[in-house]
């Protein structure tokens, strides 16, 4: 046996020639085979055929790990998309929820409309007394009555203005928040797409469980016993508050009169409570002529990942926010 | 024939099923930071703080999601970090433990900044998981996961006047 001369491109190694069959020297089964020529060839072509399948397959594999990272991208993205989206949300909220009790007009007129109907109680006192001790002074204070009559009713209409006015102040100032924040959004990358958010839904309405920010008033006890009687003021071992949206009517012949207090955290200890994004389960509406002291809004973006045409869907984030609570009186 | 099947055995097993182990982690791990964040989130607009505990609590649709997403959440605690204004003094105490006088908002070292803080020991699988040997390869990585989020409601409630971040 002559030295064994190699075959580039396949595991044989030829041996010797005897007539037309060949003595071939396979290294992995050790052992000598013999194969005519032609077989040979058929065996080192098939060779180099499976060298073609490790190609295509680490092709495939090359691709399945590329389509692995574009979903990771993608949904890193998505994650990342989201939480800015809750974040814009929740600013959209607060902007509006700022607004609403701007300046503390809403505590400043819940405050303004309890002691207005204590004036009027104490007015009506006032002229029944004065009706049966002096009646040479009736014209008086019939007029004062009639004062802290006209005044609770311009008080009402005046909170009726408050209503449109802080409510629409507060949509103005949630549009316009999302108007400068719809601007950042727009982006396309090779893994995903994003469009600009919508403005799907702006309400107003209130927080449960928070009464108005007025305290009972203590000065006229007949005032507190009918209250009491009527509950209109919340039991509770800290504050005492009237109770949100109940007319408070007085007894007869004043109880024609309207004395709505809308909800609104009040102040404790002097501390006012900051507006701040609150559950959205704690939003309740508000009904027709209550002044609405919380905002929700939801907003929606639509995103296509980098995994084709249809992938695509809308984001969604809602937030509640509470107004600023009112401030301590003077 | 046999070569080529021997190869490819060696090739699903050592390379192809590795590759997509490791590679399907950062889409768990982002699962479970996007699920921790939006717990967080909702905790600290809760009204009180026993509330938010509450709902770390009773709320066991982000564990079970997560172990849908094939990472075990174990050990989630919650608790509250308190910065000061300058943002040089950080202190943290639990969340069902009450705040000192001295680290409410009125406190003599205030203002703060309250922060939620979730965190979690977090088993991410790899797709494969063989249960045992090279993490993150045949075996779950064991990540300590972290997520905050500011505390909201810095009001007093009117019925008890505390703060509601100390009820």
């Amino acid at each position: 046996m002559g030295k064994p001369r190699s075959r580039p491109g396949n595991n044989f190694l030829l041996h010797k020639r005897i007539t037309n069959r060949q003595w071939f020297h396979s290294p992995r089964n050790k052992k000598v085979i013999v194969m005519s020529r032609h077989t040979f060839k058929v065996r080192a072509k098939g060779s180099r055929r499976q060298s073609g399948n490790m190609l295509i397959l680490g092709s495939v594999v090359m691709a399945l790990v590329g389509l692995g990272l574009t979903i990771g991208y993608s949904y890193g993205g998505l994650v990342f998309t989201h939480n800015r989206l809750q974040a814009s949300a929740d600013e959209i909220a607060l902007a509006g929820a700022r607004k609403l009790n701007d300046g503390d007009r809403i505590g400043q007129m819940n405050n303004m409309i309890a002691r207005s109907r204590q004036l009027v109680y104490e007015s009506r006192l006032q002229r029944d007394k004065v009706e049966s001790e002096y009646p040479q002074l009736i014209a008086i204070a019939q007029q004062l009555l009639d004062e802290s009559r006209d005044t609770a009713e311009e008080l009402e209409s005046q909170r009726k203005h408050l209503k449109i006015v802080a409510q629409n102040e507060a949509l103005i100032a949630m549009e316009k928040k999302f108007d400068l924040i719809k601007g950042t959004y727009p982006m396309s990358l090779p893994w995903m797409k994003v469009n600009s958010p919508q403005l799907v839904r702006m309400r107003l309405g209130r927080l449960e469980n928070v009464e108005s920010n007025v305290e009972e008033l203590k000065n006229i006890a007949q005032l507190e016993s009918w209250d009491k009687q009527h509950d209109f003021v919340k039991d509770s071992p800290g504050l005492r508050l009237y109770r949100r949206n109940c007319k408070a009517e007085l007894p007869s012949p004043e109880s024609d009169l309207k004395f709505y207090m809308c909800s609104l955290a009040p102040p404790v200890e002097k501390t006012v409570s900051p507006a701040h994004i609150s559950l959205a389960k704690s939003y309740k509406q508000v009904q027709e002529h209550e002044i609405a002291s919380c905002t929700q809004v939801k907003i929606i973006l639509n995103v296509a990942t980098g995994l084709g045409a249809q992938a695509q869907s809308d984001l969604s984030a809602m937030s509640t926010a509470a107004a600023t609570g009112a401030s301590p009186q003077q | 024939m046999t070569e080529f099947s021997g190869a490819m055995i060696i090739f699903i097993l050592f390379i192809f099923a590795p590759l997509i182990n490791i590679g399907i982690l950062p889409v768990r791990y982002l699962i479970a930071h996007g699920v921790m964040t939006e717990i967080a989130h909702r905790m600290s607009v809760c009204e009180k703080r026993s509330a938010a505990n509450q709902l770390l609590q009773t709320n066991t649709w982000w564990t079970n999601s997560l172990a849908a997403c094939g990472v075990k959440v174990k050990n989630p605690k919650a608790s509250l970090i308190i910065v000061d204004k300058d943002g040089g003094s950080k202190s943290s105490i639990t969340i069902n433990s009450a705040l000192t006088a001295d680290l409410l908002p009125n406190g003599s070292r205030g203002p703060f900044m309250y922060c939620v803080q979730l965190t979690a020991d977090c088993d991410i699988s790899p797709l494969f998981n063989a249960g045992a040997g090279l993490p993150g390869f045949t075996s779950p990585v064991s990540l300590h996961m972290s997520s905050q989020a500011q505390w909201e409601n810095l009001g007093r409630d009117p019925e008890t006047t505390f703060y509601y971040i100390n009820e």
